[in-house]
């Protein structure tokens, strides 16, 4: 059986084995693995046992990696599935180029780790060095870029959610002037209309709390409660007797609507032919984006009911001003606006310009994942550096090269995290 | 199995007597950064036995409370904060760590013919780990306990203003322990199994901690990232759990008895394991039904992951979803009951010895056995909506942790008691103790199953005065049960001091580490065992040794 310490130990010795090693706690009991492996420790009969150990070890412990992130992979699927507009809606505020650039990072960082556990097995002392250098110098790009975003993040209010305060709508942002242009510029003018009429008409825009946009009263009131916001807007018309007039016309919408489903969606596809009924067009158009009770597109399909107080024009206030201005956006303007869902309709007819419910949760979920992902990199910094000690001190070599191995394989499966981090969180489409 | 045997291999290692583990270093920094396994788990054990006496207490303070109906000795607040602790303490830092980390420590590389566990270090960063989050539960006992059960249900326990984070995250610490102890047994089980140890050598207990093990590495890490989430929730408000944010407590309760309900199998688990050694080596009869016993372990542990749901039937899970939780948790009657029932068979026709540890392994099956078919009861949807919430719930999980357990962790503590400090109990105080420990269990729990019929709520500080005489019943049964554990606890301290020396074998058990000197000499083996039999193989080709009170190999 003493011949079983030495079948195991596939790695060829040779003279190469340096030195006291760290394995070897209790130096020379004359015990153990054979003495002319000083790297392998006295609990192993070989180095090819040590090894494997360390193999399985590191498998496991990526394991329970993969599973400690599980539980935000999962709130992360729930949230989405739940809110669709609001992850399509948050997705504008991230900086895709940024994204782009520390996954470039990321993933060169990982061909370095990979190539310094090849260079080690092959001895080249010099090249594990230069390979861990560049992939710690990765690893700091990738912080000190992770770094600028959320600086900007926390500049412009984007935070999880109690904190939750952005300084800028989402037609202000540039990834989604950019995506849509017209969306952003019907906005754009939108408001500069709403400004005009303040200046002129002064005391009828008096809103409460002296917030110069119609629009901020309705956002806040959202976000305040977004947990009665949660019961939909179902429950909410229950209470309004508008809202029963409506169900009224809904019960025979369907009909007609099953009669003619395609002047809808045409409708979506011929900007503006109706004055009245092009945001409701594209909402029929922007399929299933949205959680608005099912009924409420279909009577407006047929374009006569306007709403009531469109008759009180020369009077009204900012609230109805503003739904008859988004009710003119046509389907392309209003398409995006209402798959993000900025732009909803009222359970009582008129539209509404909001800010998504749970709003702030895409930015809890965003901070934590790439939080915690963060400080994973920063772990790896730390391990990375105790190995280039370690091949400093020339420890490595091809027949001992676990230790920078289990790096390389931890570092691989942090990239790998990243790698589905950045489509879900940057590139939702 | 029955590979031809014979008695070399059972020859008591030589070595100096005078060295083992124990000796083999002095100074307490040797202690404290020892890479040794025995010596983990050595503070392993000692660190949950003063461990399960603070949770004692606590249990003793509800108890008393609960004399009366409304104040019998603390407050309504106090009494939350004490049935918290209570079970915080006694599931984080007593039951989940009890048998894999302080007796497994010990046993599993002995049993299995090693040197050591597969990374010492890490061995050694658990158990520090251990202490750290223990001091953090410790920490919120002192500033303002939590008082929100060691469930950490939301949203009070983001509203609650008791010292919620710092018992969440000694919780949290304590998991990573669980996984570093659980990961280092599976590749020591893996990779460090000596020529001959095949998979099916091995005895029970370490097909037990194996399949613990997996349990632990694949559920931990998710209460992990749960108890986080709820940590940052408390700081900054995520509103992934916090209703008034927009988030989803019924989330909460998914993620986490994703962990906890496979973490209940974390504890359980390794009892089964315990209860096997003990079975064949009083028995001196060889398991009976091996194989089933040890797939029924790994059967236990995949099915524990697909069971959560059975705790959440009344928050508002589809009937669906309820159904197959149930149906699913039923099953897991069927590899439980096939080890119940290998064990009797193998007591069937076996020269049974009372010894105290036999006895612990007796309660074991009768208690554990109530508190298995009152699971059937609760995993039943219709009945579990009654019964949600009552006494009965308290009953059968006492029955099932406290009663299976505590009571296998006692049988495998007296059980190995002479190979870990190379000392022997005396054995009538430990009957004594054994029945105490009995009768207290059955008399403080069972009128708990009554009092749950009759719609008791638990974690309720007043009652109804018809309750009064069984909540009385049952604390008296408490105190019984403590004076039992103290009764233990005076004999086992005392016996480390002046008990008589134990023999290498002092049961007659056949497995490895009986084979090495009490206690082991530092290096367990001076040279890996050859193993060429079945764990319980050659009882008849042992005999009693007059002179030394033990167990020797027959010529």
């Amino acid at each position: 059986m003493e011949s079983k310490a030495n079948e195991g130990a596939r790695v060829a010795d040779a003279a190469k084995s340096h030195g006291d090693d760290h394995g070897h706690a209790e130096g020379g009991h004359g015990h153990g693995a054979p003495l002319q492996y000083p790297y392998v420790a006295h609990h192993f009969d070989s180095p090819q046992q040590q090894f494997d150990s360390g193999k399985l070890g590191i498998w496991l412990f990526l394991v329970t990696e993969i599973l400690f992130f599980s539980g935000l992979f999962c709130a992360y699927t729930i949230y989405r599935a739940q809110n669709p507009e609001v992850f399509y809606w948050a997705h504008f505020y991230l900086d895709t180029n940024m994204g782009a650039l520390n996954t470039v990072v990321l993933i060169l960082s990982s061909l370095t780790a990979a190539w310094a556990v090849r260079a080690a097995q092959l001895g080249q002392q010099k090249l594990v060095k230069i390979n861990i250098l560049v992939t710690i110098a990765c690893a700091f790009t990738f912080m000190g870029v992770k770094y600028v975003e959320y600086s900007h993040k926390f500049h412009d209010g984007l935070l999880p959610s109690r904190h939750f305060d952005p300084k800028h709508e989402v037609w202000e942002v540039e990834a989604f002037k950019k995506k849509h242009p017209e969306a952003a510029e019907a906005m754009t003018r939108l408001m500069a209309k709403l400004e005009a009429r303040k200046a002129t008409a002064a005391v009828d825009l008096e809103v409460p709390h002296g917030e110069p946009l119609a629009l901020v009263p309705v956002v806040n009131q959202v976000a305040a409660a977004p947990a009665e916001a949660a019961e939909g807007s179902a429950a909410q018309a229950t209470t309004t007797q508008a809202a029963t007039a409506q169900e009224a016309v809904a019960q025979q919408a369907p009909a007609q609507e099953g009669a003619a489903p395609a002047p809808a969606q045409e409708a979506a596809q011929e900007p503006a032919t109706q004055e009245a009924g092009t945001a409701e067009a594209a909402e029929a158009g922007a399929e299933g984006t949205e959680e608005a009770a099912p009924a409420a597109p279909a009577p407006v399909a047929a374009p006569a009911p306007a709403p009531a107080p469109a008759a009180e024009e020369p009077i009204l206030d900012d609230d109805v001003f503003l739904a008859n201005e988004l009710r003119k956006l046509t389907p392309a303007e209003a398409t995006p606006l209402l798959r993000a869902g900025v732009l909803q309709r009222q359970a009582d007819g008129p539209f509404e310009l909001v800010r998504p419910k749970k709003a702030g949760v895409f930015f809890s979920i965003y901070f934590f994942m790439t939080g915690l992902h963060g400080v994973h990199v920063i772990i790896g910094i730390g391990v990375w550096i105790w190995m280039l000690v370690r091949a400093g001190r020339r420890k490595f070599g091809p027949k001992y090269f676990g230790p920078i191995d289990f790096t390389a394989l931890y570092w691989h499966l942090v990239d790998l995290i990243w790698i589905y981090l950045f489509p879900l969180l940057y590139l939702i489409h | 199995m029955a590979a031809p045997t014979t008695a070399a291999d059972l020859v008591v290692a030589p070595s100096k007597p005078e060295d083992n583990y124990l000796t083999h270093d002095k100074g307490i920094l040797s202690w404290i950064f020892t890479l040794d396994h025995k010596r983990i788990g050595l503070m392993y054990l000692v660190s949950v036995l003063v461990s399960f006496a603070l949770g004692g207490f606590f249990a003793l303070v509800v108890r008393t409370e609960l004399l009366t109906p409304g104040k019998t000795l603390i407050t309504h607040d106090q009494f939350n904060q004490a049935f918290t602790l209570h079970g915080a303490v006694m599931v984080f830092l007593v039951i989940i760590p009890g048998i894999p980390a302080a007796l497994g420590n010990i046993i599993l590389p002995l049993q299995l013919g090693a040197k050591d566990v597969a990374f010492p270090r890490l061995n050694l960063m658990s158990y520090h780990l251990w202490v750290l989050g223990a001091l953090f539960l410790l920490a919120s006992m002192v500033i303002s306990a939590a008082d929100t059960g060691w469930t950490f249900y939301v949203p009070y326990s983001t509203s609650t203003t008791t010292a919620v984070i710092p018992a969440v995250f000694g919780a949290f610490i304590l998991g990573f322990s669980s996984i570093f102890t659980g990961l280092n047994f599976i590749v020591t089980i893996h990779k460090l199994r000596p020529p001959g140890m095949t998979w099916f050598r091995m005895p029970l207990f370490l097909w037990a901690l194996y399949a613990t093990a997996v349990i632990q590495v694949l559920a931990t890490p998710v209460i992990g990232i749960t108890l986080l989430m709820l940590i940052v929730e408390r700081l900054v408000g995520l509103g992934i759990f916090d209703p008034s944010l927009g988030g989803d407590p019924v989330l909460f309760q998914h993620f986490f008895w994703f962990y906890s309900h496979p973490a209940v199998y974390i504890m359980i688990v390794p009892a089964f394991g315990v209860i096997s050694e003990l079975i064949c080596a009083f028995s001196r009869k060889p398991i009976f039904g091996y194989k089933f016993i040890a797939l029924s372990s790994l059967a236990i542990a995949f099915l524990g992951f697909l069971v959560w749901g059975h705790h959440m039937f009344t928050s508002g899970q589809s009937v669906l979803a309820g159904a197959i939780f149930s149906a699913i948790t039923f099953l897991i009657a069927i590899p439980t009951a096939i080890k119940i029932f290998n064990w009797l068979a193998t007591m069937y026709k076996g020269r049974i010895h009372l010894d105290t540890p036999m006895l612990y392994a007796l309660a074991f099956l009768w208690v554990f056995t109530i508190g298995g078919v009152t699971g059937v009861f609760l995993a039943t949807m219709s009945v579990n909506v009654h019964l949600h919430d009552t006494y009965f719930v308290v009953a059968h999980f006492h029955y099932v942790m406290m009663g299976g357990s505590i009571t296998a962790f006692m049988g495998g503590l007296h059980y190995w008691w002479p190979k870990f400090t190379g000392r022997m109990y005396p054995e009538r105080a430990g009957r004594v103790g054994a029945i105490l420990v009995f009768l207290g269990l059955n008399f403080t729990f069972f009128p708990q199953f009554i009092l749950g019929t009759r719609g008791m709520p638990r974690r309720y500080y007043n009652y109804l005065p018809e309750f009064t005489g069984l909540h009385q019943f049952s604390t008296i049964g408490a105190y019984i049960l403590g004076a039992g554990f103290l009764l233990t606890a005076i004999y086992l301290l005392k016996s480390v001091r002046s008990g008589p020396k134990a023999p290498a074998n002092p049961w007659g058990a056949t497995t490895l580490e009986w084979t090495c000197q009490s206690p082991p000499p530092y290096y367990n083996f001076h040279e890996a065992p050859v193993v060429n039999r079945g764990p319980y193989d050659n009882y008849d080709k042992l005999r009693f040794d007059k002179k030394s009170r033990g167990y020797v190999p027959a010529e």
